[in-house]
């Protein structure tokens, strides 16, 4: 579905993966204060697919998702986004890649204050200089239910308004890739099983390839597979969770 | 709480900086100019005390009967100085004439142009009586040699020996250079150019009716002021009698009054500076609380009340003031130096010595500073003691910008209508300066209180052909200009008031030049006119042979002689045209609204319309013309449309007296037909070589030379007053910081979701240029409102002036405020694009 993607599938390697890590590593501070936040983390991500990254605090979660998301430079290893080597761009080629090829769905503050809904969800595509493609875009908006709140400013949502609208901006731009840090995490349970859902529905219904990272068993009872992470490492994986077992599995991991 | 203060302003050094130099260059404008001014008073005392030491008493004219241009009093009749030497315990008497002399240079040129004194004197007559200091040479004993100031000397390379031109009244006459003077450690005085004549040949020219002034020495055992009143009883009452340690001392306030004009301008742009600094404290304050009120909030829930905060946050107050204060001290000592130095290279030569630095200067900075920062912060201090404690529980990263307060628009619109109402009415009514400086400082104030009501559509405006053109960073450009209309209003509106004022000056000064210029078009009958170059013609006139002599040039028709003066119509002071009475037509056109049947200057007197209502006179009316001690009767014979070549009162020639104070202003040329105008020049100014003081002008020339005028008082002006629109850059510099640092979670998260650098640069960039635009606009609109105001004022009795907008100069104004706003913007800008994303989006 996504032309960059698709041109990276090798017929020896299906299926095409949306980004990967190989071996990374990311090391705060030196010396004796120094703190291993990953420890090599090699970590595919298939098209189409919908990951959730768990793990306590303090395993490497976030680190994870900001090195993957062009956000922080690890201290070693690499990251692909599609067939794109991350790892040694500069500040300037990072910028246009989280731009043209990634979305982001951060836990709060996702929005711009001044500007609309509409304005908000157009934002990566105008600081590229674009428009956005109208069926689509309708298609976005008619999925997330927010076809009437458009002209209206973040300080006039809900908190879940607020999220969907964060979620849209982040699919509008038909990115490789989304990266959700918490994205229910402000959120009363209602509002978030709403954004849950439409992340599904993201995936399900046009292909869209996300990442999570949640502390939420629930949260996490939505994706096609978990990536569990403790003291930097990748410990598990599991495919098709859900709630209860991601809970179990948390609570054997301590 | 004193700790917290203290902790506070520790954490925000760099804040506190920024804010302090709002007002740094008002204080320093203000200590320079004192320090200046207590400098010059000082060692120009000391001076005269030195350079009248052997002088016990001096004697002066009538002291009421002083020229407001040239200070000359009327001169002191000779036989006085005789009477003086008969009275007992006189032991010399030295008198002394002043006159014009200007000295013409080696290419042929008047010396020092049209601008400093011309001064002369006679040499001295008593050696012990000598006020000026020999440094070289000798003084002159014939009738063709001259002595000089060294510093004129100097600047144009002449030495003893040498033939140099002077005029003083009639052409050049060569005369050779015998000695130098000085006033004791001084090249000059003030500027002035100076030339002393032998006594005989100076008191010939210049004497007139008499002396100067007379010096006497007193014999030994014999004390000053007992002469001086041994001689004020033996001579006319009416007389100036005064010691020597009098006359120092009036003599040093004459030279330091003469240097006021330069200390009372600086003041006032001080004074606007200040103003402008004042306005952005109070903004600074203003956002600096709300972005803190999390923290006071948390502090009144600890159990800090009210009156601490307030405390605390005035602390913070006074800290920042004595700052500004303690810096803008120390650069006004810096300032004055420079200002020294810069009356030097103006050749003005200034006696050494140390600055003179009173306390009372350090204190006046000190509290200059301080009060205004800690009267400025009182409202929004007061403000923030209004936190609800609960409010430290609110996730609030930025507080919502204030509402638009009825109130605040109703006070504001009221204060600027009372301002505006004011300002017509101190104009017409013609109340003084202070009058319409206040009444302008009220306009200003009401207009940036009504600002943020204007500036809402007015970015609007602004900002769609912005976002149209820079796409994303320039829509959120305006979006963050328009979030909070007060905060960008206020900034703006420190730039307006220094927009306003130098827009005002260009739009009045081009009112003034085109309407000027149409009417002496109207006005002007000749074809060509000469004219003196010395302001006023208080100077070296080209002497009565001249007339005659212009008029044989081949072609020539007619020359006429205007003269001018200041003199007493009645009693009231007027500025006099003098022409003579026949050929006044061929000179001007006056449009006769009265009178006149008998010829315009029938009786002697013609008036002009604004002059006739404000003395209440009529055709026929008997009045007096008086100028010092010398006067006339005369009728007035019309009544004339006012005119700018003649804007009071024209007398004629015929029958002026005999005085000093009419002097030669200018030749009213008029050929005679079908001479060529090119040809018939060439012809006069062959004659005017050996009259270097005038100059010929046809019509263009002369409406040039108003032009260049007029340009030259704008560009100081505007020069003077562009220090306040520095100011103001800075209130643009600190209100983007400020919102930069509110904003660095939106700043974090628009580089997270791929605005590049540069697109933040530009973002940030971009407002700052909406807001210097915002100010621009106000100013140019406030500048236009004040000038149509003075032209309503003042024009409406007469259509002299009207008003002309200059277009170029004002929109040029416009861009040079948007390239000021890219200027400020590029340290906010800076650190704004450095944000950590990472950082910026975990910041709670």
């Amino acid at each position: 579905m996504n032309p960059a993607s698709v041109r990276d599938t090798s017929p020896a390697a299906p299926p095409a993966l949306a980004a990967r890590a190989v071996g990374l590593e990311k090391v705060y501070g030196t010396g004796d204060t120094a703190v291993r936040a990953l420890d090599g983390v090699s970590v595919d991500f298939p098209v189409g697919e919908f990951t959730a990254v768990m793990g306590p605090s303090g395993s490497g979660k976030s680190t994870l998702m900001h090195c993957l998301a062009a956000l922080d430079r690890p201290t070693a290893g690499q990251v692909f986004i599609g067939d794109t080597d991350v790892v040694g761009m500069s500040d300037k080629q990072l910028t246009v890649l989280r731009r043209d090829r990634i979305g982001f769905v951060f836990q709060a503050f996702n929005l711009l204050p001044q500007l609309n809904a509409r304005e908000n969800m157009e934002l990566p595509l105008r600081l590229a200089g674009r428009k956005a493609d109208p069926a689509w875009f309708e298609t976005v908006v008619s999925t997330v239910g927010l076809g009437d709140r458009l002209t209206h400013r973040p300080a006039e949502l809900s908190g879940g308004q607020q999220q969907r609208v964060a979620v849209a901006r982040a699919l509008v731009a038909r990115p490789d890739i989304v990266f959700a840090d918490e994205p229910t995490g402000n959120l009363d349970s209602a509002s978030g099983e709403e954004v849950l859902q439409f992340l599904r529905r993201s995936v399900d219904e046009h292909g869209q390839t996300i990442v999570m990272v949640t502390h939420d068993p629930a949260a996490a009872g939505f994706a096609d597979r978990v990536v569990f992470l403790a003291d930097g490492q990748v410990i598990d994986e599991m495919r098709a969770p859900t709630a209860e077992l991601v809970l179990d599995r948390m609570k054997a991991l301590g | 709480m004193l700790r917290t203060t203290l902790k506070s302003i520790n954490a925000h050094k760099l804040r506190l900086v920024a804010t302090s130099l709002a007002i740094v260059v008002g204080v320093a404008f203000v200590t320079g100019t004192l320090i200046l001014s207590d400098t010059l008073t000082g060692t120009f005392e000391n001076l005269f005390v030195t350079t009248t030491d052997g002088v016990d008493v001096a004697i002066q004219g009538p002291e009421d009967t002083a020229d407001p241009f040239t200070g000359l009093r009327d001169p002191i009749p000779t036989e006085v100085a005789d009477v003086i030497a008969g009275v007992d315990g006189v032991a010399a008497v030295a008198p002394e004439v002043q006159g014009a002399a200007q000295l013409i240079d080696a290419d042929g040129e008047p010396v020092g142009g049209a601008g400093p004194p011309t001064l002369a004197y006679n040499a001295p007559v008593v050696e012990e009586l000598d006020t000026a200091t020999l440094r070289e040479g000798r003084y002159p004993t014939a009738a063709d040699e001259i002595a000089i100031d060294v510093a004129t000397a100097e600047a144009n390379d002449f030495v003893i020996g040498d033939t140099i031109g002077v005029v003083t009244e009639g052409p050049v006459v060569e005369h050779r250079l015998v000695g130098l003077v000085g006033f004791g450690d001084l090249d000059n005085l003030a500027g002035a150019t100076l030339v002393l004549f032998e006594p005989e040949t100076a008191f010939a020219m210049f004497g007139g009716g008499g002396y100067t002034s007379i010096q006497v020495a007193a014999e030994d055992g014999v004390s000053p002021s007992t002469l001086r009143d041994d001689i004020a009883a033996a001579i006319d009452p009416d007389l100036d009698v005064q010691t020597g340690d009098q006359l120092a001392a009036s003599l040093s306030e004459q030279v330091t009054e003469g240097l006021g004009f330069f200390t009372t301008g600086l003041l006032v742009f001080a004074g606007v500076a200040l103003f402008v600094g004042a306005f952005l404290i109070a903004n600074t304050f203003s956002i600096i609380l709300a972005q803190r009120t999390r923290e006071l909030a948390l502090l009144r829930a600890v159990g800090a009340s009210r009156r601490q905060i307030l405390t605390s946050v005035l602390g913070e107050a006074l800290v920042t003031g004595l700052l500004g204060a303690v810096i803008g001290f120390g650069l006004g000592v810096a300032l004055a130096q420079g200002l020294y130095a810069l009356l030097d290279v103006f050749g003005v030569s200034l006696p050494s010595g140390n600055l003179v630095v009173e306390p009372a200067t350090a204190i006046t900075a000190l509290l200059l500073g301080v009060i205004l920062t800690v009267a400025v912060a009182v409202v929004p201090a007061a403000r923030s003691t209004r936190v609800p404690p609960v409010a430290a529980l609110q996730a609030v990263a930025a507080p919502p910008p204030p509402r638009h307060g009825v109130l605040r628009y109703a006070l504001g619109g009221l204060v600027f209508v009372a301002g505006v109402g004011g300002l017509l009415w101190s104009i017409t009514a013609d109340q003084g300066i202070q009058a319409v400086g206040a009444f302008a400082v009220a306009t200003l104030i009401g207009a940036a209180f009504l600002a943020p009501l204007v500036a809402t559509p007015l970015l609007k405006v602004l900002g769609t052909p912005l976002s149209a053109a820079r796409g994303m960073p320039g829509a959120l450009a305006t979006e963050n200009a328009l979030r909070n209309p007060r905060r960008t209003a206020a900034t703006a509106s420190a730039l307006m008031i220094g927009l306003a004022l130098v827009s005002f000056v260009v739009i009045l000064a081009g009112s003034f030049s085109a309407s000027a210029q149409a009417a002496i078009e109207e006005s002007f009958n000749g074809d060509f006119q000469i004219a003196s170059q010395n302001f006023f013609g208080a100077g070296a006139g080209p002497g009565e042979e001249f007339e005659a002599e212009v008029e044989a040039v081949d072609g020539v028709a007619s020359a006429i002689t205007q003269q001018v003066g200041l003199g007493e119509l009645d009693g009231a002071e007027q500025f006099f045209v003098v022409l003579p009475a026949e050929e006044v037509q061929d000179a001007l056109t006056l449009t006769v609204v009265d009178g006149g049947e008998d010829g315009i200057l029938a009786g002697g007197l013609a008036l002009s319309e604004s002059t006739a209502d404000a003395e209440g006179l009529a055709v026929g009316d008997a009045v007096t013309v008086a100028f010092g001690s010398q006067s006339v009767e005369v009728t007035v014979g019309s009544i004339f449309q006012d005119n700018p070549l003649a804007g009071g009162p024209v007398l004629a020639a015929e029958v002026v007296p005999e005085t000093e104070r009419v002097t030669f202003a200018s030749l009213v040329v008029n050929l005679a037909d079908e001479v060529d105008p090119a040809v018939a020049r060439v012809a006069v100014e062959e004659v005017l070589e050996a009259y270097p003081t005038v100059v010929l002008q046809d019509l263009t020339d002369i409406k040039d030379q108003l032009a260049g005028q007029i340009n030259q008082i704008v560009g100081l002006m505007s020069a003077l007053l562009g220090l306040s629109v520095i100011v103001a850059l800075f209130g643009i510099v600190n209100t983007l910081g400020l919102s930069v640092f509110e904003r660095t979670r939106e700043l974090g998260l628009l580089r997270a979701v791929g605005a590049t650098r540069s697109q933040v640069r530009s973002m940030i960039r971009w407002e700052s240029v909406l807001i210097a635009l915002l100010g621009a606009v106000f100013g140019l609109i406030i500048g236009v409102l004040f000038a149509w105001l003075v032209v309503i004022g003042l024009g409406d009795e007469t259509d002299l002036l009207r008003l002309s907008i200059p277009v170029a100069p004002l929109l040029g104004g416009l861009v040079g405020a948007a390239v000021a706003g890219v200027l400020a913007a590029v340290v906010p800008a800076f650190r704004g694009a450095r944000v950590d994303v990472l950082r910026a989006l975990e910041a709670t």
